[in-house]
């Protein structure tokens, strides 16, 4: 099997990220990759082909869900953790400040988006309210989800007066990476009427003049189609 | 003079208020309690997104479970959640996780949906347990041969810290069958034997009724 063998040794120490080119959780992970200037082997997990669901997958993942990283023995299948191991092992630069009340902000408003809004308008989710509700109404619901967090972030920002460049002040930190592509999913699948969010509007524009989100971009990876 | 000591923000059902008050009794941490109703206008400012927990150290607001512990993490110290190996740090992040972004959530939704008329009982009940099921069930296989006392360890650590309400919610409130799942089912019998469990369990907090469930 020296063809394996040969894939093995190219591959050695080098980072695999299971993802699907959509999945906004994904999207989290890239960015923190490209941030870090972490060089990374991709790994596509077709979501709408159920690709979560062959049995290679399921032993690295049990949820079944996107992203997935392995690094050597290692494997994390969730954003946040993932992002937390990246922060911990390629501390530069810094995605959490040391000050702890700013780190918690930055910890809440990614939470917000990982817990509160998210969870709520995934595939699992959204199939279950088109069966129940009927077809289409996951839309509505999606907007409403999305909407009732943006609402949320954006109090919570002008509460607090933390706003700089970016969420949490002038350098890009952990809240921006789970922001970016909540606000991208919004905006461009979601439709969502971001008038009412200007921060959150504002911070779209400048993480799509960052090199390390523009290459973490759905449209980016190997496996966006190529017509989108 | 003594400093003041943080209040929480908390209702006596809510298990991610449940996790805060475990947190806080492991770290040793004297707190005052604020019970929290649906009604409470005044609640919005200090959580616009409207939820328990929130922590008001000083003048310091700091709101969601997962961020108000990872405050604690840091600014006490003591009887330390995470580990420093980050292959079992990242484990505790990913179980800590599945609870409070892919069960938590849509059990919330399942229950205010219930109490908003929304959802019907039994629908509610079936969606709670299905993203319950689903969740025990992946961390059962991610902990596949785990022989420690805990989830990751002999010692308590923030996958515990984060299981334990989950699972007193489904035994206690969603007849989730815990015989599916050997391994939290022994979990879950050591963590209410420890003191700081028991003392933050919902049926013991101020605001809990007479006859909780």
């Amino acid at each position: 099997m020296a063809e394996a063998e040969a894939e093995a040794e190219a591959t050695a120490g080098r980072l695999r990220l299971y993802s699907y080119w959509r999945s906004t959780c994904s999207h989290r992970a890239r960015i923190a990759l490209s941030l870090k200037g972490v060089d990374y082997e991709y790994k596509a997990v077709n979501l709408l082909k159920g690709e979560q669901s062959d049995p290679e997958f399921v032993k690295l993942n049990p949820m079944k869900f996107v992203p997935a990283l392995v690094d050597g023995d290692s494997v994390i299948g969730d954003s946040y953790a993932i992002a937390l191991y990246l922060e911990d092992k390629y501390p530069e630069p810094p995605l959490l400040p040391h000050d702890l009340q700013k780190k918690a902000l930055n910890h809440q408003i990614a939470s917000i988006v990982a817990s509160g809004i998210q969870p709520l308008h995934n595939l699992t989710v959204l199939r279950f309210i088109d069966q129940r509700v009927g077809a289409g109404e996951s839309v509505l619901w999606t907007q409403q989800q999305i909407e009732k967090g943006f609402t949320a972030i954006e109090n919570l920002i002008q509460l607090k007066g933390c706003a700089g460049k970016y969420a949490t002040g002038d350098e890009v930190q952990l809240a921006d990476v789970f922001l970016a592509p909540q606000i991208y999913a919004a905006i461009e699948r979601t439709k969502i009427d971001m008038s009412n969010y200007p921060t959150l509007a504002r911070l779209h524009s400048e993480y799509m003049a960052h090199p390390a989100f523009v290459a973490a971009l759905p449209g980016r990876q190997p496996d966006a189609p190529s017509s989108s | 003079m003594a400093a003041s000591k943080p209040i929480l923000y908390s209702a006596w059902i809510s298990s991610c208020s449940f996790r805060v008050r475990i947190a806080l009794n492991l770290k040793g941490v004297d707190y005052g309690y604020r019970a929290v109703t649906r009604t409470d206008l005044d609640y919005e400012k200090i959580n616009p997104i409207k939820y328990v927990p929130a922590l008001v150290d000083g003048d310091f607001v700091v709101s969601d479970s997962l961020a108000i512990i990872l405050y604690l993490e840091d600014k006490y110290p003591q009887h330390p959640l995470l580990p420093q190996d980050l292959k079992k740090k990242a484990i505790n992040l990913q179980i800590a996780n599945i609870v409070c972004s892919s069960i938590q959530p849509l059990q919330c939704y399942a229950v205010i949906g219930l109490v908003d008329g929304k959802l019907g009982s039994d629908e509610s009940l079936q969606i709670v347990r299905n993203y319950t099921d689903k969740g025990f069930k992946a961390i059962e296989k991610l902990l596949e041969g785990c022989d420690s006392k805990y989830a990751t360890g002999d010692e308590v650590q923030l996958a515990d810290v984060f299981l334990a309400p989950q699972i007193h919610a489904g035994v206690t409130r969603f007849q989730i069958d815990m015989s599916n799942y050997p391994l939290l089912e022994r979990f879950y019998k050591a963590y209410m034997e420890i003191p700081a469990f028991q003392v933050a369990a919902p049926e013991k907090q101020p605001d809990a009724p007479a006859s909780p469930y």
